[in-house]
C-alpha cells in the first residue's frame, strides 16, 4: 500500500475569507485513494458555505486516474457551496497530467501558496 | 469481340460505375489500387465458372462420378435449390474476401482506416458483380432476346449489384477492425477490462469470423430468397427489403467516426508526455468513457492527440466518444 499523508488546517491569515488548506505528501493511488476521498467529502460537507480549499501538492509524487476523478468531484461539490478550489505547488508531472485532462480549466493552479491565498 | 458480349459488358459496366461513384471519392489516395482490386474482383467469377464446367465435364464424360445425383437423393426438392444457391453465395464471399486479404498482405499500408478496408471489399464485389452480370446478360440475351433483358438488367443493376457490394463491404469492415486488433484490445484494457496476450489473436480471428459469417449468411439468405417461389412474389419484396436494410447498415458504418479514423501503422512521432503520465490520463479516459462522460473524453483525447499524435488508442477513444455524442444528439 502506497503511503499518503495529509493534513487539514484552517487558514487564519485573512479573517475575511474562509479557507481550508489540505497538504498532501506521498502517492495517491488505487491502494489509498478510497480511504482518502471520504475524509475530503466529510470536510466539504462540514465546512461553511463559500469556503475555499487549497490543495498543497508540493510533496505529492503521484496521482492516479481515480484520484483525478475524485478531484473533479471535489470541485463540483466545493463550487456548489460557493467556494473555490485551488491547487498549489503541483510538481511538473502532475501539472502536465492535469493540463492534458483539462483540470486546469476548472481548477486554478498556482506556483506558490501566496498566490493561492490571494485567489481563494 | 462478339457484339453480344461487348454490349453486355457495357451494360454491366454501368451499375459498376454508378455504384463505385456512390461509395468512392474520385481523389482517393488509393484510387489506382482500387482499380486493380476491381480488376481482381472480375476474375473471382472464374472459380465459380470453373467448378460449373469441371462438374459438367467430369459428369458429362463419366456419369458414374455424378455425386450431385447422389446428393440430391439426400437433399431433396426445394432444399436442394436452397443448398445449391447458399453454397454458391458462400463460395463467392470467400473468394472476394481473399482478394481483400491478399491485397492487404502485400500492401499493408493501403488499409489505414477501417473504411479503406471497406472500400477494398466494395471494389472486389463490384468486379465480381461486373463479370457475373456479363455472364447473366449474355445468357438472358441468348434465351429471351433484348426484350427479356430489360427487367433483369434493372433488377440486377440495382439490387443484385448493391447486395454484392454490401455483403463484401460488411466482411471488409470487420476485416478492417481485425487488422487493428491491438488498438481495439488496448481500448478495452484502458476501460479496466482484463486482457491477456491471447486476446489480441482471438480478437483478430473473432472479427474476421464475424465479418465472413455475416456476409456469407446474408448472401445465402439473399440467394435462397431469389431461388424459391412464394405467393405473389413476396420473396422478391423480402429481397428488396433485405437490400435496403443492409444498405442503410453499411452507410451507417461508413459514416461513423470510428469507421473513418486513420490508424497509424508506424510510430513516427514520439509522445511529448512521459509514458507513466500518459498511462494515468488513458486510465482516466477509460474510466470516464465507461461512465459515459463522452464530452470530457473527447476533449481530453483532443489534447492528448496533440501530445501523442500517433496513439491509435487515443484515436479510438476520441472517435467512439464522438459517435456516442452524435447518437445522444440524435436522440
Amino acid at each position: 500500500m502506497a503511503d499518503i499523508k495529509y493534513s487539514i488546517s484552517d487558514l487564519v491569515d485573512d479573517p475575511s475569507k474562509s479557507i481550508k488548506v489540505v497538504i498532501l505528501a506521498g502517492q495517491l493511488d488505487e491502494s489509498n485513494v478510497d480511504q482518502f476521498a471520504p475524509k475530503m467529502y466529510e470536510m466539504i460537507q462540514a465546512m461553511a458555505a463559500k469556503t475555499s480549499v487549497i490543495f498543497d501538492f508540493q510533496q505529492l509524487t503521484y496521482l492516479n486516474s481515480k484520484s483525478i476523478g475524485y478531484f473533479a468531484d471535489f470541485y463540483n461539490q466545493i463550487t456548489a457551496k460557493g467556494g473555490k478550489i485551488i491547487i498549489a505547488k503541483a510538481p511538473s508531472n502532475i501539472k502536465d497530467i492535469l493540463n492534458v485532462v483539462g483540470m486546469d480549466q476548472m481548477i486554478s493552479m498556482t506556483q506558490t501558496m501566496q498566490e493561492a491565498k490571494l485567489m481563494a | 469481340m462478339n457484339w453480344k458480349i461487348a454490349t453486355c459488358a457495357l451494360l454491366a459496366a454501368l451499375p459498376a460505375f454508378i455504384w463505385s461513384a456512390i461509395f468512392l471519392k474520385r481523389r482517393d489516395k488509393n484510387f489506382k489500387t482500387y482499380f486493380w482490386v476491381f480488376a481482381g474482383g472480375t476474375l473471382t467469377v472464374l472459380p465459380i465458372l470453373a467448378y460449373q464446367y469441371l462438374y459438367l465435364y467430369i459428369v458429362g464424360d463419366n456419369p458414374d462420378y455424378d455425386f450431385v445425383s447422389s446428393l440430391k437423393t439426400v437433399v431433396t426438392g426445394n432444399w436442394w435449390i436452397v443448398t445449391l444457391y447458399a453454397f454458391v453465395g458462400i463460395t463467392e464471399e470467400i473468394i472476394k474476401f481473399y482478394i481483400v486479404k491478399i491485397v492487404d498482405q502485400r500492401n499493408p499500408e493501403i488499409i489505414q482506416t477501417i473504411n479503406d478496408s471497406l472500400k477494398l471489399g466494395i471494389l472486389s464485389a463490384l468486379g465480381f458483380a461486373f463479370s457475373e452480370n456479363i455472364i447473366y446478360f449474355v445468357r438472358i440475351l441468348d434465351s429471351f432476346g433484348t426484350q427479356g433483358l430489360i427487367a433483369p438488367f434493372i433488377f440486377r443493376s440495382i439490387f443484385t449489384v448493391c447486395a454484392h457490394l454490401i455483403f463484401s463491404g460488411i466482411f471488409a469492415y470487420y476485416y478492417g477492425v481485425s487488422k487493428f486488433a491491438k488498438d481495439f484490445i488496448d481500448f478495452k484494457k484502458w476501460q479496466g477490462e482484463r486482457v491477456s496476450i491471447l486476446d489480441y489473436d482471438l480478437f483478430r480471428r473473432k472479427y474476421v469470423a464475424i465479418g465472413l459469417g455475416l456476409s456469407m449468411g446474408l448472401h445465402a439468405v439473399f440467394n435462397t430468397m431469389l431461388s424459391i417461389k412464394m405467393p405473389n412474389n413476396i420473396n422478391i419484396l423480402l429481397v428488396i427489403f433485405q437490400v435496403i436494410f443492409m444498405f442503410l447498415f453499411l452507410k451507417s458504418l461508413l459514416n461513423s467516426k470510428t469507421g473513418n479514423l486513420t490508424f497509424i501503422l508506424a510510430n513516427k512521432f514520439k509522445s511529448s508526455m512521459k509514458a507513466e503520465d500518459e498511462e494515468v490520463v488513458l486510465e482516466l479516459v477509460g474510466m470516464w468513457f465507461k461512465q459515459k462522460k463522452y464530452k470530457e473524453v473527447y476533449e481530453i483525447c483532443q489534447r492528448l492527440e496533440r501530445r501523442d499524435p500517433d496513439n491509435n488508442v487515443v484515436k479510438i477513444f476520441k472517435s467512439k466518444a464522438f459517435d456516442a455524442l452524435e447518437a445522444e444528439r440524435e436522440d
